[in-house]
């Protein structure tokens, strides 16, 4: 056996068709579905210019936040606190923009930073679950939220409501998008997350600084709500007590929706984040041109949600709570 | 005729999708007799065994239980037949008694009224654990609270119920000491006298040699011939499994004394769990062997000086700047590669495919500032696979998917890629079979003639004796002996140190 033989056997280039599995293009159909779906419903309403502007309005938030938890996901953990965190930072860049409107935005970042490593140090150097962890986050984040917001709402000045505009959403949108996809693709540190999600111990031993990636994972996570608390507040005109409210549920469903594997690792995809964020947007937007009641749609989401389960995890293989 | 053989099994074919496990296969089982069954990773040994308990359905042919026509449905309708199988991986469930584990599915035994007598069915699981020679293992005890090898010997006493007939033990040596493979021998040859039928699965050549009556070798899915009593011998095995010829030169040939190079790794006065206060050194160019008995401390020490576990005190130092070792990240950046002996959970990520497998620890070689091309990830795993032979359907594939070898082979291939200098190799060739172990002995054997050296820590004498330049002997957490590389070494000169 000679050991320094480059071969220069057949190389085995899988073209396009091979690679792709019908597993993956099950979310990329049923967003088709859907949209096809509603748009008879509405009569055609659905794919209008206007609907389409509030369908973009409507996703942004939920985009920006399973892109950037797909990071936690890929390393096989989960973020219950993430619409706990959207609150807080909502109401503290509202309190501080009523005193200087330039910092609102660096205010919301920096609250969401500091809790999201909380998290994450909470979670490694206390060696606390996760799961445990970020449900407490989302209880004590809560109460500070509306504590800080007297249990009413505090109001932002008009001179911020600039930023809710369409245009600059998109940019964002599309920015991290990118950002997050060529991180997650192309580089280490993305190819390290994932690793850590695929086999833990493995990745340590591989040189792989899982600890490190997993808070890095939660402050990521934690900074992009802060993003998103901010232009909740821009949009609303005030950040309330409830301001992201069950947020975290609706980032799980549009994971799951859009085939994001829960227990992580290398099949991750931020398609997948992109794909069911639209779905779970054009599904409630629609729902709305079906004129389901309003009580009966958090219902609804709950069996897609079950059905995507079932249709989708990989039962054999995953772990989803470690 | 067929009164003699306890099981018949006749023209057996299976296939899964497009592999074709098993072609016409036929073996007869004898009652009372010790039977093995041997061949390489993918020769189809353990798909038989799962068709013979239930596990799978045969495509084709048929099989005969004490004459009556045998197709079992389930691996408890074998059990209810007789046929039980131990395996290598944990067969134990956790968080339940051992009794619990020893009765599962038949706690109707001992309840009355839907209430379980758990005191009686702690009582007949007593009786059989001594039977067996297990008595120290307490029926009543958590299973958890056991170590691997302990709760390996909770499932043989599952299997050894009264309507036992055939025990199938499937690889499941590789994974105990002495001690449990004692036990698990006790067993055989007490069934052998019952009159019971044992049909063994194994790689270890030496203990089929002396245990077996009859050896069925497979091939390829293949049956290759039987061979009895007198015509089993490790060479012969590997012959028949192999299909060629295998030239003396399984382990190292050489026996020249490697020049006194200078020291590539220095251990100062380690001390921690199981260890203390080791010293030694590896040297350029050599293979320094480490064994002992598996609890005397090597594994612990091969973790240690890779940076994964921290000792209680003492230092390991690294090449010309003595740089002190302190966790992977810093180890692996001096070229130092591990290989752990818990293949599936720590050495490669079973999840991913190959490709990132072998990547993983070499991204910052990889990347141009910010960006990993895929060419360049290809290009690598590319090399590193086609070096070692892995037998892949393609870059893609998951390592789940690999065989024992061939997971072996994708955790050397990283390191490899790494352009590690030194290797620290863990029991690098348990659980594997015959041709694979020979290509990695060869491996181990061009990496020190590039001038790169390698600590293996292994359970199995003939192999550090057959590939050591040197070899240290640890008992009970020290240094007890060190052995030069001779021809004339011989087990029992350093089994004295060991016990």
């Amino acid at each position: 056996m000679t050991t320094n033989n480059l071969s220069i056997s057949v190389k085995k280039r899988h073209n396009i068709f091979e690679r792709v599995q019908l597993r993956d293009l099950i979310p990329f159909i049923s967003l088709i579905l859907i949209a096809l779906f509603f748009q008879i419903i509405s009569q055609g309403s659905l794919l209008s210019v206007r609907n389409l502007k509030l369908i973009m309005n409507q996703s942004f938030a939920l985009i920006i936040g399973t892109v950037s938890c797909s990071f936690i996901v890929a390393e096989g953990d989960v973020d219950f606190s993430m619409g706990s965190m959207v609150g807080i930072t909502a109401v503290c860049a509202a309190w501080v923009s009523q005193v200087n409107t330039i910092l609102a935005l660096p205010a919301a970042l920096a609250v969401g930073l500091i809790f999201g490593l909380a998290n994450g140090i909470l979670y490694v150097k206390f060696r606390i679950p996760s799961f445990v962890v970020t449900l407490s986050t989302l209880l004590v984040l809560r109460g500070l939220t509306i504590f800080i917001s007297g249990g009413g709402s505090v109001s932002v000045p008009f001179s911020l409501y600039i930023f809710d505009s369409l245009p600059v959403k998109i940019c964002v949108a599309v920015g991290v998008i990118a950002a997050a996809y060529f991180v997650f693709e192309y580089s280490k540190l993305g190819k390290m997350c994932k690793a850590v999600g695929s086999g833990a111990q493995a990745a340590y031993q591989s040189g792989v600084p899982v600890n490190k990636l997993r808070v890095f994972g939660y402050a990521l996570s934690a900074t992009m709500c802060g993003l998103i608390g901010f232009f909740n507040m821009v949009r609303a005109g005030s950040a309330a007590t409830n301001t992201g409210n069950f947020f975290e549920t609706d980032v799980l469903i549009a994971l799951v929706l859009g085939g994001m594997p829960l227990s992580g690792g290398a099949s991750s995809k931020i398609r997948c984040a992109v794909i069911g964020s639209l779905i779970v947007a054009i599904l409630s937007n629609g729902m709305v041109f079906w004129s389901i009641n309003e009580k009966l749609q958090q219902g609804i989401k709950g069996v897609v949600f079950l059905i995507a389960v079932w249709l989708t995890f990989d039962k054999r293989n995953a772990q989803l709570i470690k | 005729m067929e009164d003699e053989y306890v099981l018949s099994v006749k023209e057996i074919s299976k296939n899964f999708g497009v592999v074709q496990a098993l072609t016409d296969v036929s073996v007869n089982f004898k009652r009372g007799e010790v039977h093995g069954l041997i061949g390489e990773n993918g020769s189809g040994k353990s798909t038989l065994a799962s068709i013979i308990t239930g596990v799978y359905r045969a495509d084709q042919g048929i099989m005969k239980l004490n004459g009556e026509t045998y197709q079992p449905s389930s691996l408890i309708d074998a059990g209810k037949k007789g046929i039980a199988m131990i395996v290598q991986e944990m067969g134990t469930i956790s968080g339940i008694t051992a009794a619990a584990n020893i009765f599962p599915g038949k706690e109707n035994m001992f309840s009355r009224m839907g209430i379980v007598n758990k005191r009686k069915m702690e009582q007949e699981a007593r009786k059989i654990l001594d039977r067996i020679g297990a008595s120290h293992i307490h029926a009543e005890t958590v299973v958890d609270e056991y170590s691997f090898e302990n709760r390996k010997i909770i499932e043989i006493a599952r299997a050894v119920q009264e309507e036992l007939q055939i025990l199938i033990v499937d690889e499941t040596t590789t994974a105990l000491s002495q001690q449990g493979r004692d036990i698990l021998y006790q067993l055989i040859k007490q069934l052998k006298k019952d009159d019971k039928t044992i049909i063994f699965i194994s790689h270890d050549l030496d203990e089929l040699t002396k245990y077996c009556d009859t050896v069925t070798v497979l091939r390829d899915g293949r049956y290759v011939c039987d061979l009895h009593k007198e015509e089993i011998s490790p060479d012969k095995m590997r012959q028949l499994m192999v299909g060629r010829d295998m030239q003396d030169d399984y382990y190292r040939i050489d026996y020249k004394k490697p020049p006194k190079t200078k020291a590539v790794l220095s251990v100062d006065s380690l001390t921690g769990k199981r260890l203390k206060s080791i010293c030694l050194d590896l040297r350029k160019g050599e293979i320094l062997g480490i064994g002992g008995l598996t609890d005397c401390g090597m594994h612990e020490l091969g973790r240690m000086i890779f940076g994964i576990d921290r000792p209680d005190s003492g230092k390991v130092y690294t090449g010309e700047g003595r740089i002190e070792i302190t966790n992977p990240r810093m180890a692996i950046r001096h070229k130092i590669g591990y290989v752990s002996k818990n293949r599936d959970q720590e050495s490669i990520m079973r999840l991913s495919n190959i490709r990132d497998n072998i990547c993983l620890p070499s991204y910052d070689k990889l990347k141009k500032k910010f960006y990993i091309s895929r060419k360049a990830e290809n290009d690598l795993a590319e090399r590193e696979s086609q070096r070692l032979q892995v037998k892949m359907s393609s870059l893609d594939q998951l390592c789940i998917q690999l065989s024992g070898g061939n997971k072996q082979k994708v955790a050397l291939a990283k390191w490899l890629g790494n352009e590690s200098d030194i290797l620290i190799l863990d029991c690098p060739t348990r659980g594997i079979d015959v041709g694979v172990k020979a290509a990695i002995y060869q491996l181990m054997e061009q990496y020190i003639k590039d001038g790169k050296s390698i600590i293996m820590i292994s359970e199995e004498l003939p192999e550090l004796i057959g590939m050591s330049d040197r070899i240290i002997i640890l008992k009970e957490g020290i240094i007890s002996g060190e052995f030069k590389r001779d021809p004339k070494l011989s087990e029992s000169d350093i089994i004295k140190y060991m016990i």
